[in-house]
């Protein structure tokens, strides 16, 4: 292998690098140490704007024990090797498996899969970072729990610990996955380890229900963060429900998501509507399922009368609510007589539920099966939409008030209409904040368009930043611009907080735009 | 769909179209060795009948596997060779799938008479060019069988990537792959 070739880490010479590898490969043994680039080409699979140059891993680690994390830990911060932890690496449109810069070493934690424990009394689970949901749920459902998970739209092939840290959500009542989670492992930079909360004390059995612990709460510290590597995480999980009923509200208008939010926002603070709900544009709720070129050809943004083709054609509206009733029946019927009540008041909106919702929406199927913790990939059709491998997801946050929903929609419809992007976006609704999801689709083959990709996405962080929207997760290209919307006295904490912990910076640098002093 | 691992055994799913492979791998029986020179393809059966045309006329044996379903591949045994088409989104779960698991020894994108092939085990860049419209999917499947064939069986082989690529198609809307899982 010439020496030019290779992809080192940052400040490493060939020789130190060498000596880590072949210490690496004593801890791990030698077939989890992969250098040769057919290997180590799933981790440079890249969907967002940024060069593939940028983001070359010098050498993946695959560990399954965490003595196995502590003792790479030591190695890298003998050599001053930076690690890129990943779990089961689908962190799809955030970055994907690929590391933060050019020669970070991959630490993949896949193999890294053990369910330790699922409790069905309290409704707890304690698993590693390379479980799935798909293997959680085969363990729940091969033991007889009567326990739900909540998954993102990857569903299957990702898994809660990655997801929650990175703080990702899903659309049952269980959502905001980071509120769920119940305690941590982590490995430190130095190779120490701590258990967070009630973890702390040997023997603990209330590391999983309690989050708190004693004195200040660190778990969040290793959130979208580089601090440490968690090797274990608790969960809550969901009992299922004696009764279940998704439902879909259509609305015809742009304008209409004023009214929406106006409408759901009570429902949902009251918990009337327990769930993460959905409210598709046209666009995603036709892309889940079908290509762009069946509905228009032409470049530039699709234009207004495609879209409205769209939702005739397609029977969907504008706006396209998913939301669900967990509970007995009766609490079922009590709630369904608010919400019919609720939204009737305009006559704008169309209710549906049951067969007459699955004959509505040719996403309603899926979204059915994700508001109840059920596996699918249907979301991935969105990939199909316009070709090309190109996806970012751009996630501001809003109030949940109707103006700043629109306010936000409108201004997301302008630059992305400047750039010729198509608007592919949902909100899914929190208790008092919504969630904006677009997803910036374009043609990464496209040198041409992969620019102007770039600068979309960058305008829209600027815009939005001047009216006081900031972003709550972004992809490894733009975590630098991100972290600068924050301000600098929480980039000053960040940083000092990295200093402390990890001060040969080995671990993940530049993640969320934190890097250490030196 | 459900996808429990319960539900795809009761469908006959779980060893799916690597059944032939998968003969001798039954539970409690040992690994079989790798599969040397066999591919399983998946994608469109016409598309996927004429690269296993090239694969033949290579010398390899092949198998028609389906569509490609991506959580089949996640629990395949490893060992086995694969080749095919997918679109966009089955691509982005193939590669992320192959993370750690797998050597993604080329990627194609196509379009009409415009066709860009990228491998990750060559020092020179790989130039694919149709001998007829009709046919390219056959060339296809006998540039993928000399890739492989040049494919060491150590997992530890030191090459580094030709990684130049020729100017991919615009519009590009099919894609093959030859992944060693």
């Amino acid at each position: 292998m010439k020496q030019s070739d290779r992809t080192l880490p940052p400040g490493v010479s060939a020789a130190d690098f060498d000596s880590a590898l072949q210490k690496f490969k004593d801890v791990v043994g030698g077939d989890n140490v992969l250098i040769d680039s057919d290997h180590l080409a799933p981790y440079t699979k890249l969907m967002m704007a940024g060069h593939d140059r940028d983001y070359i891993p010098s050498a993946a680690l695959l560990a399954t024990r965490t003595e196995q994390v502590q003792a790479i830990v030591k190695i890298c911060n003998e050599y001053g090797v930076p690690i890129w932890p990943i779990s089961t690496g689908k962190n799809l449109g955030y970055g994907s498996a690929a590391p933060g810069e050019t020669g970070q070493v991959m630490l993949d934690l896949r193999n890294m899969d053990q369910i330790i424990d699922v409790d069905p009394e309290v409704c707890t689970a304690l698993i590693e970072p390379g479980v799935t949901y798909q293997k959680l749920y085969d363990y729940i459902q091969e033991a007889g729990y009567k326990l739900w998970l909540d998954p993102p739209a990857p569903s299957a092939i990702a898994g809660p610990v990655g997801n929650t840290l990175d703080r990702g959500v899903g659309y049952t009542p269980y959502g905001e996955h980071f509120m769920f989670q119940c305690g941590m492992e982590v490995v430190l930079p130095n190779g120490e380890v701590v258990r967070t909360g009630m973890g702390g004390i040997p023997n603990s059995t209330s590391w999983q229900v309690f989050k708190w612990g004693y004195g200040p709460y660190i778990d969040g510290l290793f959130t979208q963060s580089n601090y440490g590597i968690v090797t274990k995480m608790g969960l809550w999980l969901m009992p299922a429900p004696p009764a279940y009923r998704p439902f879909l509200i259509q609305y015809p208008d742009p304008e209409d998501i004023e009214e929406i939010v106006e409408i759901m926002r009570p429902l949902r603070i009251s918990q009337v509507i327990p769930n993460a709900v959905v409210i598709a544009h046209t666009l995603w709720d036709v892309a889940s399922h079908k290509p762009r070129s069946d509905f228009y050809d032409g470049d530039g943004t699709i234009p207004r009368e495609a879209i409205d083709k769209i939702k005739s054609d397609e029977g969907i509206g504008e706006w396209n609510i998913y939301a669900a009733l967990y509970g007995t029946p009766e609490q079922i019927e009590v709630n369904w007589n608010i919400i019919q009540q609720a939204f009737s008041k305009s006559g704008k909106a169309k209710i549906f539920h049951g067969e007459a919702a699955e004959k509505a929406s040719g996403s309603f199927g899926y979204r059915a099966a994700l508001m109840k913790g059920e596996m699918n990939l249907q979301e991935f059709g969105l990939y199909n939409w316009r070709g090309g491998g190109g996806s970012m997801w751009f996630a501001p946050v809003s109030q949940a008030k109707g103006k700043e929903t629109r306010d936000q929609t409108d201004l997301a419809q302008e630059i992305l209409g400047k750039y010729g992007f198509d608007y592919v976006a949902e909100y899914i609704v929190g208790w008092r904040d919504m969630h904006h999801i677009i997803d910036l689709l374009y043609d990464r083959q496209d040198p041409e368009e992969k620019e102007r990709a770039h600068a979309c996405f960058a305008e829209l962080i600027g815009e939005f930043e001047k009216r006081g929207y900031g972003i709550y997760r972004t992809n490894i290209e733009f975590m630098d611009r991100a972290a600068q919307s924050f301000g600098e006295p929480l980039r000053n904490i960040h940083r000092t907080i990295k200093d402390a912990l990890d001060p040969n910076g080995i671990i993940a640098p530049g993640k969320s735009g934190i890097r250490g002093s030196v | 769909m459900t996808l429990s691992r319960r539900e795809l055994l009761k469908h006959g799913l779980a060893l799916g179209s690597l059944a032939p492979f998968a003969v001798g791998l039954a539970a409690g029986e040992p690994t079989a060795p790798l599969m040397a020179r066999r591919v399983a393809v998946y994608g469109p059966e016409r598309a996927s009948r004429a690269l296993r045309q090239g694969f033949s006329r290579a010398g390899w044996q092949s198998t028609f596997a389906g569509r490609l379903n991506v959580l089949e591949l996640a629990r395949s045994r490893p060992g086995y060779w694969i080749a095919g088409f997918a679109d966009d989104a089955e691509l982005v779960l193939l590669t992320s799938l192959a993370a750690g698991r797998g050597r993604i020894v080329a990627l194609g994108r196509h379009a009409p008479q415009a066709h860009s092939v990228r491998s990750w085990k060559t020092n020179s860049p790989v130039s694919f060019q149709e001998s007829n419209p009709r046919d390219w999917r056959r060339d296809l499947g006998g540039l993928y069988a000399a890739l492989a064939d040049h494919t060491p069986l150590s997992p530890h082989a030191d090459t580094r990537p030709g990684q130049r690529v020729v100017a991919a198609p615009r519009d590009a809307r099919e894609h093959s792959f030859l992944i060693r899982v």
